[in-house]
């Protein structure tokens, strides 16, 4: 009879059991941890926000001769990557970039999605007119080659 | 009774679980290890950085950045250190390349010219232990 023998045997298993689990915990913790990408959404929005408020204030944006380069923004990478809208109290509103953003930003569906754009509004009063201007972004980079 | 076999039985269980232990976490350390140096994480987040530094600035600035995490998997990669970042101001965007086959990219909103350093990374700054990455935007 050797009946220590056999409670070795189903401690081994036991362990063997405790260790698969540790490994799969700890395995899946890291690929959680390092699967998060940094995310920039609000800064990014908030930033190009107040780089619009401030063209603004120095420009007639709805002047048929106002470019973004005026204000020192790139027109083509903001028409691939950003949307800008700006909204005056009274008339039609001004937009470049991606106009479904607009949409995105408060589809409440895509909340817990880190590729879900960001939208940052604020408002400009000046030359008696007010503006609402809003930011979307996505701040994703590409990856290439 | 058999003290002998006993003893000699539970010396294999020791020495058995011991190695399987000792390769467990070994194992996990290797994991973690190769994680912490993914290479898509930290061009993601170098991509960004950079792209986020100079959207922040204005003509004429000199930006300086630590970059010594990058040159550490570039150089686990066999990429140089010369040709991890790369800037185009044409499209406006920044490129960081940290192994073969792959990079990120990110474009930047700002209209300004980046102009990388001679040379870009600067690789012990002071008497610092550190490489860092430096342009000024124009």
């Amino acid at each position: 009879m050797n009946s220590r023998g056999h409670g070795e045997e189903v401690m081994f298993f036991v362990l063997f059991f405790l260790m698969v689990l540790m490994g799969v915990s700890i395995s899946l913790g890291v690929l959680f941890f390092f699967s998060h990408k940094i995310d920039l959404r609000e800064s990014d929005a908030s930033l190009l926000n107040s780089r619009i408020r401030q063209c603004v204030f120095d420009y007639d944006v709805f002047d048929s001769s106002f470019n973004l380069s005026l204000c020192d923004l790139n027109a083509d990478a903001i028409s691939s990557s950003y949307y800008v809208n700006i909204e005056p109290s009274h008339g039609q509103s001004l937009t470049w970039g991606i106009s479904d953003f607009k949409n995105q930003c408060y589809f409440r569906g895509l909340d817990a999605r880190k590729d879900k754009p960001y939208c940052s509004s604020s408002t400009v009063s000046v030359r008696g007119e007010t503006y609402t201007i809003t930011v979307g972004t996505k701040t994703l980079t590409r990856g290439t080659l | 009774m058999n003290t002998k076999g006993q003893l000699s039985d539970n010396l294999m269980w020791t020495v058995s679980f011991s190695i399987l232990v000792i390769l467990f976490f070994t194992g996990i350390y290797f994991f973690i290890s190769n994680q912490r140096n993914n290479a898509a994480y930290w061009e993601d987040f170098y991509a960004k950085e950079v792209g986020f530094l100079i959207n922040s600035g204005k003509s004429g600035d000199v930006i300086y950045l630590d970059v010594t995490k990058a040159t550490t998997i570039a150089n686990k990669h066999k990429i140089s250190a010369y040709d991890i970042f790369t800037f185009d101001n044409v499209d406006n965007y920044v490129s960081v390349h940290l192994s073969e086959g792959s990079a990120a990219r990110f474009y930047f909103f700002n209209d300004v010219d980046v102009i990388p350093g001679e040379p870009s990374i600067l690789l012990i700054s002071e008497d610092i232990d550190t490489n860092r990455l430096y342009f000024t935007l124009r």
